[in-house]
């Protein structure tokens, strides 16, 4: 699970219902684009060895092509890298207090949104498409009465239950601060 | 005809890698600071390590034997003396 101590202050009972991240699907497509531009030196030296194997093995070509595959290589698994922190370190998370969208950009840029869960005015969840309506993922939008309309869970898991589940805590939610008010509002 | 060493190359490459070691290192430590507890963030750490490892070691070993002092001359030939095919 995330740690939360690094992202926001938690308050002493607040505690996290649940925590979702974009499909894993998603995430396979941009590692089919890795494992192709991962092959690309290997066609090319096939090609090479068929039309100009002298290159290969040649005193000066062969460590400047070495170093040039190699620093290819090198490019291309920053690129892994970069691209699992994407995923992997954009997370939404619930808590019994709130709503938080940590949104990692590439590996220098992380945004943080919140929201009250008493803000929250509505549910609605979306799955569209194929693969999307197969593998059971797609949108959950939550709509406030904030400047910030909407707040969006992308390409998640089971939106439906997630919706339910998220208007059952809103529901606890402002039980519990009805519950504070009507203590502060009695008579001494 | 202009002509530089072979080892000049060597130049570019490592700031390459200064600056892969650089991404690398934070990016191990986004990934400690924030999902450490997980057992698909320490795979991936551990996938991106190895990865790496294994990029150097065949780097290394495709290096092997090369005369860092032959010159590259602008005009001259590109395959330099063509050796027995092995390696690479």
């Amino acid at each position: 699970m995330i740690d939360l101590d690094h992202l926001i202050d938690k308050k002493p009972e607040e505690k996290i219902i649940f925590q979702m991240r974009s499909h894993w699907i998603l995430f396979l497509g941009e590692l089919v684009l890795l494992w192709v531009l991962a092959a690309l030196p290997i066609g090319l030296y096939v090609v090479f060895s068929g039309v100009w194997p002298s290159i290969l093995i040649g005193t000066l070509s062969k460590p400047i092509l070495v170093l040039m595959t190699s620093a290819y290589y090198l490019m291309l698994w920053t690129f892994f890298i970069t691209k699992f922190i994407d995923y992997y370190l954009d997370v939404y998370l619930v808590t019994t207090d709130r709503v938080l969208d940590v949104s990692q950009q590439g590996m220098f840029a992380r945004t943080v949104s919140e929201l009250d869960l008493a803000r929250v005015q509505d549910v609605t969840s979306e799955v569209k498409g194929i693969l999307r309506s197969l593998m059971n993922f797609g949108n959950v939008y939550i709509e406030t009465a904030g400047a910030k309309e909407r707040f969006i869970f992308e390409d998640v898991k089971h939106p439906d239950l997630i919706r339910k589940r998220l208007l059952e805590l809103v529901e606890d939610d402002r039980k519990r601060q009805g519950e504070v008010i009507a203590e502060l509002g009695r008579p001494v | 005809m202009l002509s530089f060493p072979l080892s000049l190359i060597l130049i570019p490459y490592g700031i390459i890698v200064l600056i892969f070691i650089f991404l690398a290192a934070y990016s191990v430590h986004n990934l400690v600071r924030y999902g450490a507890t997980t057992n698909s963030s320490f795979a991936a750490t551990f996938a991106f390590l190895a990865g790496a490892v294994f990029v150097f070691f065949f780097t290394w070993q495709g290096l092997r034997g090369t005369d860092w002092s032959q010159q590259i001359t602008f005009g001259g030939s590109l395959t330099g003396v063509t050796t027995s095919p092995s390696g690479l």
